[in-house]
């Protein structure tokens, strides 16, 4: 049985997200990302998410994603401050963690990755 | 960010915000609105600092929200026309200062033009009024700011969008005579800035048709059908031809397939011509609004367009007796002395620079749409001529 990363609720991810097959995007401080482009708010160091962070919120112990290219590239062309973030994708797949639409904001995603998979080195930048 | 000439102020007594409809989010809430005192504001974040955001909060009204989650006016659009305030907050959203704006000192940090709160609704209007009307015409010129524009302009555009939309959409059947006097439309309030007028659907004085003979037997509800088929056609046609436009200048056949919406657009257009600099036109078809950006490229594209459909193809000859470097023509005159006007995309002005071919006294054959007029002559062309 795949674990999350560690002090993510007990059947948080499971109660609300599916394993699926997918492509995932991401908004990166850094070219080439970091561990902390990929870490949690929950999960993060940095005062900016730890602030931002409520860990009863099963969302806060994931990662704010999108599933489309257009949707992802959308965002960038609205907020002028992601236009100095990069965006990447990685491919998922069932073994690597949940997935869920989070959220009022239909194209806003939550993943939780499970704490083998690496996202930092599968990921590819989007060309814009 | 922050206006130079606008107070910076620290004294927020209005409590905190608490976002309350999140309408997007990227690690964290990016749009939403938030209630402060008895008003919902729309809060859009413009920045984000180390230990800091900024946002761009604007008065909205709960119809205006719902347009915004259901794609039909632009985050832009739900921002524009009104005062708004630009509050920088910390990541606990407490305020620590804003500035209060007008339309105008704000318009420059507002997101891009036409940016429907998804993707998937593609390109929308930007603004309320776009959004709800059945035609609008929005007019951009530096001659035209929030607060005023020079009468004459004013008029100028009111009167020939007034004539567009009698032409374009008036029925057939009450094209003789007065009986245009039976159509009309509404307009909704003029929002300034740019200019933007947009109309309601066509109305038909259906008492006035019943007393008046010649139109007893006409109904309003096939009148309004018979306009709408007509507003589509027109829409249709200049969606073909500003495409077009976009991508070159269009070609004879093209412009007489749509020669009446050329004819019908050709005194709304920006171009050379006129100081407008920009003509955005919007239509509403099947629950959604369309939208159309004509600048003065297209404009003068479309307008040259519109000549050619009356004009005579033809080949002429002659000596280059003037050369007009800033408009991008020259004059030829014939064996018989008679002078006729050239013009021609810059594309080809700039070729037969290169080529020597643009200097006085060169004998060229040219092929093209000729104008018979009363002193000079004039003849568009959009390939190089031949030297002779």
């Amino acid at each position: 049985m795949p674990n999350y990363i560690h002090g993510t609720p007990d059947n948080c991810p499971d109660a609300i997200g599916a394993n699926v097959n997918g492509t995932i995007y991401r908004a990166c401080d850094t070219n080439p990302p970091t561990a902390e482009d990929f870490t949690s708010h929950a999960h993060s160091l940095l005062p900016r998410k730890r602030r931002r962070c409520d860990p009863t919120q099963c969302e806060s112990w994931g990662l704010s994603v999108w599933t489309s290219e257009a949707d992802a590239l959308h965002a960038k062309r609205m907020h002028e401050w992601l236009g100095k973030k990069f965006i990447f994708k990685a491919d998922v797949q069932p073994a690597d963690g949940r997935l869920a639409q989070t959220g009022k904001d239909p194209t806003h995603h939550t993943y939780w990755r499970y704490d083998t998979v690496d996202l930092v080195t599968r990921s590819t930048l989007v060309a814009v | 960010m922050w206006h130079p000439n606008r107070p910076i102020l620290t004294n927020w007594n209005a409590g905190e915000i608490i976002p309350r409809d999140i309408l997007f989010e990227v690690d964290g809430p990016t749009i939403f609105t938030a209630v402060i005192g008895i008003t919902i504001f729309l809060f859009f974040k413009r920045d984000e600092l180390h230990d800091a955001e900024i946002f761009i909060a604007a008065p909205v009204s709960q119809h205006e929200i719902e347009l915004l989650k259901n794609g039909r006016v632009s985050v832009r659009g739900v921002l524009s026309y009104r005062e708004a305030w630009l509050i920088q907050t910390d990541l606990d959203y407490q305020v620590t200062k804003f500035q209060e704006h007008v339309y105008e000192t704000i318009e420059a940090l507002l997101p891009p033009k036409g940016l429907a709160i998804a993707a998937k609704f593609g390109t929308v209007p930007d603004s309320v009024e776009q959004a709800e009307a059945y035609l609008g015409f929005k007019f951009v010129s530096k001659s035209m700011t929030s607060r005023s524009m020079p009468l004459s302009v004013f008029k100028g555009l009111v009167d020939d969008v007034s004539n567009l939309v009698k032409s374009a959409l008036l029925p057939h059947s009450l094209a003789k005579g007065r009986n245009n006097r039976f159509f009309d439309v509404e307009i909704r309030e003029p929002k300034f800035a740019s200019l933007l007028i947009t109309i309601s659907e066509p109305r038909f004085d259906q008492v006035g048709l019943r007393e008046h003979e010649p139109t007893r037997h006409l109904q309003s509800a096939s009148l309004s059908k018979e306009a709408t088929l007509l507003g589509e056609e027109l829409w249709s046609s200049l969606e073909t031809t500003a495409r077009l436009a976009e991508a070159g200048e269009i070609a004879q056949e093209i412009a007489q397939a749509h020669r009446n919406a050329l004819k019908q657009i050709k005194t709304i257009v920006p171009s050379e011509q006129n100081d407008l600099e920009r003509l955005e036109l919007t239509f509403h078809r099947a629950q959604a609004t369309q939208v159309l950006s004509i600048d003065r490229k297209i404009g003068d594209r479309l307008l040259r367009a519109e000549r050619g459909v009356d004009g005579d193809r033809r080949s002429i000859e002659g000596t280059i007796v003037e050369i007009n470097g800033e408009a991008h023509t020259f004059i030829i005159k014939n064996l018989a002395q008679r002078q006729t006007t050239c013009g021609l995309p810059y594309e080809i002005f700039a070729q037969m620079e290169r080529d020597g071919l643009m200097r006085r006294g060169q004998r060229l054959r040219i092929t093209g749409t000729f104008w018979k007029r009363t002193r000079r002559d004039y003849i568009w062309f959009d390939r190089l001529p031949e030297p002779l």
